[in-house]
């Protein structure tokens, strides 16, 4: 029974995928993320030398790059324009005042162009070149905190200011395990499992959480309101637009990656609960208790 | 409207007909719908190449509603999804 219970935590790590910088031929670090072996040309935190340094072979294109759409994308600070072209399994995505990342979808391998700043190519590489090919391996990222508390996990979603990632530090003072701060990889299939080993960029240990796989018990959207403290389940159809809005790169997804989206959306909703938890404001000394039960509310539900 | 046309869906309209209130996604603007239930079997039943009759039967005996209303709503709904590009009738239909 333990060794059973152990082998459903065990993530299978089956596969790799490589980022590299322009001009760098050879991965020579690497960290595992999302039950992926990732291997760089650069020394992220978190990452250590590889074994041995693996030469990054590139296909070369068959077809030539075809404009695809423009849209918009925050990163490194700015709300910048994205212009989206495609040649085949290759991608490449051109953000205006910085520079572009090619990514071949089919081989896993995401390729900034040289001469970014350091801050933005691990934005960069660290966001969408390691997202586009883990979507690619059936692996969604949700825009959400994540905390596991009387062993169940839960995924906690907001719109920006919501309080999420406040509440979430608050869960762990009030004895809950902070597992992801603002990017929760998750597998849908065959069953919703939690991938918390992703770099959160805001942590002072990135890569702090053990690769495992978690099921997932609850996402619960964090509104924050005058209305009192209550956790009201979420119609599936609304669930689902709120989880499309709440997938990180979404944006960036080509064509045959977004159909997979929405049937992993749907699942997603049909398999894990998703509730609204109305967190009204009150004074910084009260928040503890709030989130305390605000915890017993998520427990319950 | 011809009662025998059949429409299909615009090839750059990606829907999930899971629940019973479909998301499309419209890939040239890169916007999402979400279509309520009457919506849903519609554009599910034109994506399963019912005619317009067929679909305004089904209306009729899914959701209970008056024949002459239900074919009305129906032309008026199909109507608009052909105006906004998001379905296609089929060719040498008169919508």
């Amino acid at each position: 029974m333990i060794a059973a219970a152990r082998a459903e935590h065990r993530v299978a790590v089956d596969d790799h995928l490589e980022l590299a910088v322009s001009g760098h031929s050879l991965a020579a670090y690497e960290a595992r993320i999302a039950g992926t072996v990732v291997r760089s040309t650069l020394p992220f935190e978190g990452f250590r030398p590889g074994d041995v340094a693996m030469p990054i072979t590139l296909a070369p294109r068959s077809e030539p790059w075809r404009d695809v759409q423009k849209t918009q994308g925050f990163l490194a600070d700015e709300r910048r324009l994205i212009q989206m072209r495609s040649a085949g399994s290759w991608h490449r995505y051109e953000f205006a005042g910085l520079g572009g990342l090619s990514v071949d979808l089919e081989r896993r391998l995401a390729i900034a162009d040289a001469g970014i700043s350091d801050l933005a190519l691990t934005e960069l590489l660290l966001g969408p070149g390691l997202l586009l090919p883990l979507a690619a391996s059936g692996v969604i990222a949700l825009h959400a905190s994540a905390v596991r508390h009387a062993g169940r996990i839960v995924l906690l979603c907001g719109v920006s200011g919501s309080g999420k990632s406040s509440f979430a530090r608050s869960a762990a003072v009030a004895g809950a395990e902070a597992l992801v701060d603002d990017i929760a990889p998750c597998r849908i299939a065959p069953r919703p499992l939690l991938l918390p080993r992703f770099p959160q960029l805001k942590w002072p240990n990135p890569l702090a959480v053990a690769d495992c796989a978690e099921a997932i018990s609850a996402i619960v959207f964090i509104e924050r309101g005058t209305t009192p403290l209550q956790i009201q389940p979420l119609p599936l159809a609304d669930a689902r637009l709120r989880l499309i809005r709440h997938t990180v790169a979404a944006r960036l997804f080509p064509s045959e990656l977004l159909a997979w989206h929405l049937d992993a959306v749907t699942t997603l909703v049909q398999r894990v609960p998703v509730a609204a938890l109305a967190w009204p404001e009150c004074p910084i000394d009260q928040i503890p208790a709030q989130v305390a039960a605000a915890l017993a509310e998520c427990s319950s539900f | 409207m011809n009662t025998t046309t059949t429409f299909r869906l615009a090839p750059q309209l990606l829907a999930q007909f899971d629940l019973d209130e479909a998301v499309l996604l419209d890939e040239a603007l890169g916007r999402y719908f979400a279509a309520n239930p009457v919506a849903s079997l519609i554009l599910c039943a034109c994506r399963d190449g019912l005619s317009r009759d067929h679909i305004s039967a089904r209306i009729v005996r899914q959701f209970r509603v008056d024949k002459v209303q239900a074919d009305a709503d129906l032309d008026h709904f199909l109507v608009d999804m052909v105006a906004r590009g998001f379905l296609i009738p089929a060719i040498g239909a008169a919508a």
